[in-house]
C-alpha cells in the first residue's frame, strides 16, 4: 500500500533521514519508533511531499507519490494528522473539517462519520478550533485527516500529552480506521500502546533504519530491543 | 454655517476618503495576511487603475457613463490579472521570501511607474464623472420645542461622491461574504493559517497566492477607478495610497481585514474632520501620531488579539 524505498531527506543541506525503507499494509497499524530527533517527523512530511527526497521515492497504490507535487498527495488518499495537530487555529471546527473535505468534494458521508467518530466535534461545530481543548484540537486534527476517507493515514504522536480519556478515544479511532482497512502509520512512545496496536513495529536511530519487527516476534524475544529505541 | 451642518460636511469628505482608503487597504492587508508578503508596490497597481480608467473611457468616447461603466468592470480585472502574472513569475520564483518580496516589489514599484510615464506621459488627466449633480443634505434644528429639518445653504455633496461611498460598501460586503461564505475564502483562509498544512491537505497554494495577489491588487485598481473622476490620472498618484494603506494596515493589525476596514475608516473620518475644521497637514500629523502610538503600545493593532 504505501512503501518508502530508501528514502533520504532532511532540511536544506542538513540531512536526516538516510535510505529509510518500509512497506505499510492495508488493514494495518505500522508503528513507527525512535528517540526524540531520529527522524520520525521528518519521515512523515516526506511522505506527504512536505521535504524534496534527496533520494529514493515514496509509492501509493503503485503510483508515485514522490514525484508529484505536495498539494496532489492528499488526492491519493493519504490522510496526515501532524505532530503538534497544526489546525487552522483561527477557522472554526466546520471550517478545519470542511477543508479536511475539499479533496474528495462533498464528502458528507465521511463527515457523519467523522462525527459519529468523536460525538464533541457535532456539539463545537461553529467553535474556532484554537479555543478548543487539547484533547479535542487532537480529535479534530484526527477528524480532519479522516474526512479524506483515507487508504494511508499518517499519525505523528496523537496521544501526546493527553489524559487517559482522551488518549483512549483517539486510539480508538485509529483502531477503527484500521478495520476501515486503511493503512496506519502512528508514532508513539508508548510502549503499551505499541504492544497493544502494532502490527508491525519500524525502528529509526538517527535517519537509519534500525529493523522491523513483526506482532508475534513483538510479543516474544524482541521486547529489549524496541525499548532500547523508544525515546524514554 | 453652524457648526452641526459644517460637521457633516466635514464627515461626509471623510467618508469618501474612508471609503477609498477602505477598498485600496483591504487589498494590501489580504495580501500581507494570506501570504506574509508585503507588497510595497501596491499603490502602483492603484495608479495603474486610474491611468487604465482614462485610458478605456478615451477608447469608449460617447457618453461618460458608458466609459465609465466599462472601465469600472474591465479594469480592476486588467490589474488583477496582470498582479498575478507578477506573482507567478517574480514572487514565485523567489519563494515568497519576506525580505526578497520587499525588495522585489520595489523594483517593480519602478517598473510600473516608469512605464506608465513612457507611455502616458507626466500629464495628470480627468476622467469626466459619469454623473455630477449636486445633492444638498438636511439638517435639523429645534423650533418651538419640535425638530425641524431644514436645507442650509452650502451644505451639500455631489452625487458621484455618494455613489462612490455606496459602492465601497457594496464591495467591501462583497469582499466580506467571498472570505467567508464561499469556498475560494476558506482556501485562502486555510493557506493564511498554515501554508505547509494547506499543501498536505490539498489546497493548491500557488494558485491561492496567484489569486490573492491578483485579487488585492484589483482592489486598488477598483478603488482608483472610483476616485479618478475626482482625482485625475498621474503617473506619480501611487505613493499617497500606499502611505496611506500601510497606516491603515498597521493600526488594523497586521493582515486583519476587518481591522483594515474600520482603521481606514478612523483614518478617512479624522482626515476629513482635521481638514476642514484645522488643516490637512494636521490630519497627517495625527494618522503619522496615531501609528507612532499602535506600533509602541499596541503592536498587534489597534483591535489586534491576534497572536502569529
Ligand atoms: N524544520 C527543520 N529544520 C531543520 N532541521 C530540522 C527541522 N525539523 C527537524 N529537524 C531536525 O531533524 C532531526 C529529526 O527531527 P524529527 O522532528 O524528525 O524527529 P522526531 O523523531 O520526530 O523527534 P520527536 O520524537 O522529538 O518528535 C532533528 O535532528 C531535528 O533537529
Ligand atoms: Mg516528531
Amino acid at each position: 500500500m504505501l512503501k518508502l524505498e530508501t528514502v533520504s531527506a532532511g532540511y536544506g543541506a542538513a540531512q536526516v533521514l538516510r535510505g529509510v525503507s518500509f512497506e505499510a499494509h492495508p488493514g494495518q497499524i505500522l508503528c513507527l519508533v525512535g528517540r526524540n530527533g531520529a527522524g520520525k517527523s521528518t519521515t512523515m512530511k516526506a511522505i506527504m511531499g512536505l521535504l524534496p527526497l534527496m533520494e529514493g521515492r515514496v509509492l501509493c497504490d503503485g503510483a508515485v507519490l514522490s514525484d508529484l507535487p505536495p498539494h496532489k498527495v492528499p488526492a491519493l488518499g493519504v490522510g496526515y494528522v501532524p505532530q503538534g495537530r497544526r489546525l487552522f487555529g483561527a477557522l472554526t471546527v466546520a471550517e478545519n473539517l470542511a477543508v479536511g473535505c475539499l479533496t474528495f468534494g462533498k464528502g458528507n458521508a465521511a463527515l457523519d462519520e467523522v462525527l459519529e467518530v468523536f460525538p464533541r466535534l457535532k456539539e463545537r461545530l461553529a467553535q474556532r478550533a484554537n479555543t478548543l481543548s487539547g484533547g479535542e484540537q487532537q480529535m479534530l486534527a484526527m477528524g480532519r485527516a479522516m474526512c479524506l476517507r483515507p487508504k494511508v493515514l499518517l499519525l505523528d504522536e496523537p496521544t501526546e500529552g493527553l489524559q487517559p480519556s482522551m488518549v483512549a478515544a483517539i486510539r480508538s479511532a485509529a483502531d477503527h480506521m484500521r478495520q476501515q482497512g486503511a493503512a496506519v502509520v502512528l508514532v508513539e512512545q508508548r510502549l503499551d500502546a505499541i504492544t497493544a496496536l502494532a502490527d508491525q513495529v519500524v525502528m529509526l536511530e538517527n535517519g537509519h533504519l534500525r529493523g522491523t519487527l513483526t506482532r508475534s516476534q513483538l510479543m516474544t524475544e524482541d521486547r529489549g530491543l524496541l525499548e532500547a529505541h523508544l525515546g524514554v | 454655517m453652524d457648526f452641526g451642518p459644517y460637521l457633516m460636511l466635514a464627515i461626509m469628505e471623510g467618508a469618501l476618503t474612508a471609503a477609498v482608503l477602505a477598498l485600496t487597504a483591504s487589498g494590501l492587508a489580504l495580501v500581507f495576511g494570506v501570504m506574509r508578503v508585503v507588497n510595497v508596490a501596491h499603490g502602483e497597481f492603484f495608479m495603474l487603475g486610474a491611468v487604465l480608467a482614462w485610458w478605456v473611457s478615451q477608447l469608449a468616447g460617447g457618453s461618460p457613463v458608458w466609459g465609465f461603466l466599462l472601465a469600472l468592470c474591465v479594469v480592476p480585472l486588467l490589474v488583477g490579472v496582470l498582479a498575478a502574472a507578477v506573482d507567478m513569475t517574480i514572487l514565485k520564483r523567489i519563494n515568497y521570501d519576506p525580505e526578497r518580496t520587499i525588495v522585489a516589489t520595489i523594483g517593480i514599484l519602478y517598473i510600473l511607474q516608469q512605464v506608465t510615464l513612457m507611455t502616458y506621459g507626466p500629464e495628470a488627466r480627468p476622467v469626466a464623472p459619469p454623473f455630477n449633480t449636486r445633492v444638498a443634505l438636511p439638517w435639523f434644528e429645534m423650533s418651538n420645542g419640535a425638530l425641524q429639518l431644514y436645507w442650509p445653504w452650502g451644505l451639500s455633496i455631489t452625487s458621484y461622491k455618494l455613489f462612490v461611498i455606496g459602492a465601497a460598501c457594496v464591495v467591501l460586503l462583497g469582499l466580506w461574504a467571498l472570505m467567508t461564505q464561499t469556498k475560494l475564502g476558506l482556501l485562502m483562509r486555510a493557506t493564511e493559517q498554515d501554508r505547509e498544512m494547506a499543501h498536505a491537505f490539498g489546497i493548491p497554494v500557488q494558485r491561492v497566492y496567484a489569486i490573492a495577489f491578483g485579487l488585492g491588487a484589483g482592489m486598488a485598481a477598483l478603488a482608483a477607478v472610483l476616485i479618478v473622476p475626482i482625482q485625475q490620472a498621474h503617473y506619480l498618484m501611487g505613493g499617497d495610497p500606499l502611505l496611506l494603506s500601510f497606516i491603515v494596515v498597521i493600526i488594523g493589525g497586521l493582515g486583519s481585514l476587518p481591522g483594515a476596514i474600520l482603521a481606514a475608516l478612523l483614518i478617512g473620518l479624522s482626515d476629513g474632520i482635521i481638514s476642514v475644521f484645522f488643516s490637512p497637514t494636521l490630519a497627517k500629523i495625527f494618522a503619522t501620531l496615531l501609528v507612532a502610538f499602535v506600533l509602541v503600545f499596541r503592536p498587534n493593532g489597534l483591535w489586534g488579539t491576534r497572536n502569529s
